[in-house]
């Protein structure tokens, strides 16, 4: 599964058009699992029926006039199943994303969220060898999302076809991507496993939406004052956030702007306090004004600071730090 | 300061309602005239009429023909023009809608020099010894010219109003483009084809000036009752109303079908695939 993350604009559902044959690229080409896809020079192009690329799309393009169950069976019925056999697989598809239940309903019966498992279901029917999901969060209001996002994550999971997902929202890149790459002005920028994007943005996209403090926390405790405290792997953060309970996983993401560094403790209002050494301290493209410092800290912490304060602390690798951060500025999301 | 009350019911609505009704009473007056004048046994005398007879079958038949061939040739057109662009598209578009503004006198000449004994194709007809004019062919050829526009503007607007991302879903879901077509597009423009062909039907059903000025006024040939109609005003005034009523019933029918229609008969769903049999447990 790879997540593809870029601005509105960047060209991200124009890529997964390409893909799925429902644009024609003017040069270059597209290859999948089952061979060439479509080469402009080559005069080659597959049309979409027959690529086996499934796709999703933003408002999910539910056919209207037909049951769920219908919807799903349309796809089977290209495959040449009638009769029971059709019934049973598509309602076997809908039982899969938990809206067997809704099987004889039309769409405009159905919620947001159920309409998103409807689309999937469809797509996933018919087994396809890549699958395309087009911003599948963008189209719910927040609550459904937070609890959708958890159950796509482990649907996605165990799918066995190659999934692309594309989104605008860099948590929910984060959220769902081991392996993400960022498209900005049509161009792939920069592509890799999670934590390497987290380390070390490449260019000031990146470092402004991803290259962004992300740590995978469990709530361990609310304390009398309503403050959560989480534990980090190893280390402990302190958040203020009224939705969760103690027990829940969450992702907790500080932004590398709101980390403050000091030479030594001393008294501040901050409730985040973390003691380390300076791992690596980078100039920020384009010019430097700004700097990456990465803490040798469990887990480890970025703080962008500027070239002035870096100078005047003498930031240099080896050096013992403090970082500090605010409650207030740890956000949180599952 | 405080604002002024609100307004209650002034002048303007006064004057909107007296319009109104002015309208609505010119509307329904000439019907009230016409059904004033029938008793049900003068329906029930004059109904057997050979002449009515005739004028009632030869209207279902050439009606029924030129809604078929306005659907049949009709329906890829609008399609085409819904979902593609080419040269001439504009042209086209006009030339559709031209009968509908077109003064029906004005169509039937037009037809009469194109398929004439000395027109464009009449001439080459001839050759072949095919006669348009003055038949019971030319009289659907005039129905079908007059009444094209009506369904063609209607199924275009369908075929337009069909979201390209449902086709797309199909397609990426490795449905076929003829199955595409069948099984999405067909079921969603369904109401739009049926308004259309409703709408055909009863511009067919009351053709008048094309028919007389291109297929003549030949009793069980070329009458139908629009036709008849005109020709009893002129001698038998009773047979004139009986016709009218039974040209103002089948009108209405029509209309309040289209209204009354219940969503499953103007292309609402049914299941496509029946539910899955339980599984025996």
């Amino acid at each position: 599964m790879l997540v593809l993350v870029g601005e509105s604009g960047a060209g991200k559902t124009t890529l997964l058009r390409l893909i799925a044959g429902l644009s024609e690229p003017d040069a270059g080409w597209i290859r999948s699992r089952a061979g060439t896809l479509v080469d402009a020079d080559a005069g080659v192009r597959v049309p979409p029926e027959r690529r086996g690329v499934g796709y999703v799309a933003q408002d999910y393009a539910l056919f209207p006039h037909l049951s769920a169950r219908d919807n799903v069976a349309l796809g089977l019925r290209a495959r040449g199943l009638r009769g029971a056999a059709l019934a049973s697989r598509a309602d076997a598809a809908l039982a899969r994303l938990g809206v067997e239940a809704l099987a004889p309903r039309l769409p405009r019966e159905l919620s947001g969220g159920q309409q998103q498992r409807v689309a999937l279901a469809r797509a996933v029917a018919v087994e396809p060898d890549v699958l395309l999901l087009d911003e599948p969060l963008a189209a719910l209001d927040l609550a459904t999302r937070r609890v959708v996002r958890g159950e796509l994550h482990a649907l996605l999971a165990e799918l066995e076809c190659a999934t692309l997902l594309v989104t605008h929202s860099p948590a929910e890149a984060l959220a769902f991507g081991e392996r993400i790459a960022v498209l900005e002005r049509g161009a792939i920028t920069q592509q890799g496993a999670r934590d390497d994007l987290l380390a070390c943005p490449r260019t000031r996209y990146v470092a402004e939406f991803l290259g962004t403090n992300l740590f995978t926390t469990t709530v361990r405790a609310r304390d009398a004052d309503g403050l959560l405290h989480l534990d980090a792997a190893g280390a402990s953060i302190v958040a203020v956030d009224g939705v969760w309970a103690v027990g829940d996983t969450v992702f907790a993401v500080v932004d590398p702007r709101d980390v403050t560094l000091l030479e030594a403790a001393e008294p501040m209002s901050a409730r985040n306090v973390w003691r380390g050494r300076v791992a690596d301290a980078q100039p920020e493209p384009p010019n430097g004004d700004r700097w990456r410092v990465r803490l040798d800290t469990h887990p480890p912490l970025v703080a962008e600071i500027t070239r002035v304060a870096a100078q005047r602390m003498n930031v240099r690798v080896g050096a013992d730090v403090v970082a500090t951060f605010k409650a207030t500025g740890v956000r949180l999301f599952a | 300061m405080t604002l002024p009350a609100p307004r209650g019911p002034g002048a303007a609505p006064a004057l909107a309602l007296v319009a109104s009704g002015v309208l609505v009473v010119v509307l329904a007056l000439p019907f009230v005239g016409l059904l004033a004048r029938v008793t049900p046994r003068l329906l029930v005398e004059r109904l057997g009429d050979p002449g009515v007879r005739d004028a009632l079958a030869l209207s279902l038949a050439t009606g029924f023909l030129a809604t078929a061939l306005v659907v049949v040739l009709g329906a890829p057109l609008a399609y085409l023009l819904a979902t593609r662009s080419f040269p001439g598209k504009r042209a086209i578009e006009v030339l559709v809608d031209l009968p509908m503004v077109l003064p029906p006198t004005v169509a039937g000449f037009a037809l009469l020099m194109a398929f004439g004994r000395a027109g464009l194709v009449g001439r080459a007809l001839g050759a072949f010894g095919v006669s348009l004019p003055f038949t019971t062919a030319a009289v659907v050829l005039a129905q079908a010219f007059m009444a094209a526009p009506f369904f063609v503007g209607a199924a275009r607007a369908g075929f337009a109003g069909v979201d390209p991302r449902l086709t797309e879903a199909a397609a990426t879901l490795g449905v076929s483009e003829t199955e595409r077509f069948r099984r999405v597009v067909l079921p969603l423009v369904r109401p739009s084809l049926v308004a259309g062909i409703a709408m055909s039907g009863a511009r067919a059903l009351g053709e008048f000036g094309a028919t007389i000025t291109f297929a003549g006024n030949l009793a069980g040939t070329t009458r139908t009752l629009p036709l008849a109609v005109y020709v009893a005003l002129q001698s038998d005034l009773d047979l004139g109303v009986v016709l009218s009523v039974l040209l103002l019933v089948a009108s209405l029918l029509l209309l309040l079908a289209l209204r009354a229609a219940p969503a499953g008969w103007l292309g609402g769903s049914r299941p496509a695939v029946a539910r899955a049999p339980q599984a025996a447990r």
